[in-house]
This record gives structure tokens, C-alpha cells and sequence, in this order.
């Protein structure tokens, strides 16, 4: 009898996703199809093509994303205007969380914790909000008056920067 | 500032990638892994650990030929640069020092 095997195939499904995701790590799509030939086994293909998934490896390679602000006149920024740092960059917070790292199911624990322990804290941050509110609005106001040169087109621009992750 | 030290995944997949030499790509180094390393990885952690290692200077990579038996995908060859050999040495060195006068590590298998 002989004990000659057919090789087997990918998973359709399996393989269906993998080309889908190929264009994002070509290497490693073709590293799964390479180490599935060898091991011949469904269960290690579904294993593998999971685990890449979930730690990130397919993710895509360029991310287009604003993250600062910036004021210049109405001809845009030369390169050694950014290299001679005439021009100053403003971070733009595009978090809806006003603390760093703190979002979400934690902002909840914290309001609940707030209101059952002392709920006077919320006038205080109502107060806060409104002195905030008030620095901003005097700002503008004065950059308006102060900073603006004549025949200078002031523009608010977001810059996108393209990051590369190989 | 004074690098950080190498994980020891980190630091196994770059023995796997000297070890490889011209032959490093992520199933091998993978596979090289398991074999002589005993340590079973996924490819996805293997690539995630080698893109880190990259973003420090420690390996570069290169792309290769698509191939059939890869489904016409091209391999991705991994080198490591004289920084990530430097920094090999130093996380054996480390491993080395706490190793001595540890009396439980002298002598054969317990």
C-alpha cells in the first residue's frame, strides 16, 4: 500500500482572508503558505494566520493622521522655516479624554466615584471649565489684536504626517 | 541615554538571525526557533519582535524573490547590524554576571 500523500491546501476560508491581508505583509502571508506546506496542518494555518492578526502584523504599514497645528502666513512653510524652528508647533489633542491614558470604561469608574463620594467636585470642575473657557477666549483675543501683521493671511492648516511602519 | 536591554525573545531571535546568516527570513527563524531554541513562536510575533528590532537599528531587512511555493510572495531577509551584534554581546554579558556564584547553577542537571 502506498503511503504517498496529496499535499494538502490552505483552509478556502482561511486563504481567502490571508490574500486579502497580504498587501499589508506580503512577507508574512507568504511565510504562513510557506510554513503550512511544510507542516501540513490546518489547525497550525489557522493558529498562525490568527496570531498575526491579533498581534498586529498585518496591520497597515502607512498611517495618515493629523497631530499638530500651525499658524503661518498665507505662503506655506518652507522646510527651513520648520528646520530654523520660526515656526512653532501646537500639538492638537484629538483625544476626548481631557487626561492622557484615561478613557473609557476608567473615565466611567471615575464619574461614578465622583458623584457617589463627593459631588461638590462637580461645581468645582464647572468652575474650572469656565475659567479655562475664559483664558481661551482672552487669548484669541489678544493674538487677534497682537500677533496678526498686515497683509499677513493668518491660516490654521493641520499637517499630516505619514508614518512608515515597515 | 543608555540602551534598554533585550527581552529574551528579542534576544533569542537575534541568536536565530545570526544563526541563520543569509538565510534568515521569519518561517526560518521560526523554525530555527523551535528546533535548536525549544521555544515555539508565532510568525506574527516573530515578525512584531523583528520590526522592533529593526525600528533600533539592531537588524535590517531586505526583500527577496517571490517564489511559487510561497504563492508568488517575496521573502523578507533579516540581517543583524553590528549595533544588534553589540547588543547581543552585552545581554550574554549580563546573563553571564548573574549567572556567577550562583551555587544552584554549578554542576550538571539537578
Amino acid at each position: 500500500m502506498s503511503t504517498h500523500r496529496t499535499p494538502l491546501n490552505p483552509p478556502k476560508i482561511g486563504a481567502a482572508v490571508l490574500s486579502r491581508l497580504a498587501d499589508r505583509n506580503e512577507a508574512l502571508a507568504g511565510d504562513i503558505l510557506e510554513g503550512f506546506r511544510i507542516k501540513q496542518s490546518r489547525l497550525w494555518f489557522w493558529r498562525e494566520l490568527v496570531g498575526a492578526i491579533l498581534t498586529g502584523a498585518f496591520r497597515r504599514s502607512i498611517e495618515v493622521r493629523p497631530i499638530k497645528l500651525v499658524e503661518f502666513p498665507s505662503l506655506p512653510p518652507a522646510h527651513e522655516d520648520f528646520a530654523a524652528k520660526r515656526i512653532r508647533l501646537q500639538t492638537l489633542g484629538l483625544s476626548a479624554s481631557p487626561v492622557g491614558g484615561v478613557s473609557g470604561w476608567t473615565m466611567a469608574v471615575l464619574i461614578m466615584l465622583i458623584s457617589a463620594l463627593e459631588p461638590a467636585l462637580w461645581l468645582m470642575l464647572a468652575m474650572g471649565m469656565g475659567v479655562g473657557i475664559a483664558i481661551g477666549i482672552g487669548r484669541v483675543i489678544y493674538r487677534s489684536r497682537h500677533m496678526t501683521r498686515p497683509g499677513a493671511d493668518l491660516t490654521t492648516v493641520v499637517l499630516f504626517s505619514h508614518h512608515a511602519l515597515k | 541615554m543608555a540602551p534598554r536591554a533585550l527581552t529574551d525573545l528579542e534576544f533569542m531571535i537575534l541568536l536565530a538571525t545570526m544563526r541563520m546568516g543569509d538565510e534568515a527570513y521569519g518561517v526560518q527563524i521560526a523554525r530555527e526557533l523551535e528546533e535548536t531554541g525549544g521555544r515555539r513562536v508565532l510568525l506574527g510575533a516573530v515578525y512584531a519582535t523583528l520590526d522592533r528590532l529593526e525600528s533600533m537599528g539592531l537588524v535590517r531587512s531586505s526583500v527577496g524573490d517571490p517564489t511559487p511555493e510561497r504563492g508568488g510572495k517575496a521573502k523578507r531577509y533579516f540581517r543583524v547590524t553590528p549595533a544588534g551584534i553589540r547588543s547581543a554581546k552585552d545581554t550574554q554579558n549580563a546573563f553571564v554576571s548573574l549567572w556567577r556564584n550562583v551555587p544552584e547553577m554549578k554542576g550538571g542537571r539537578t
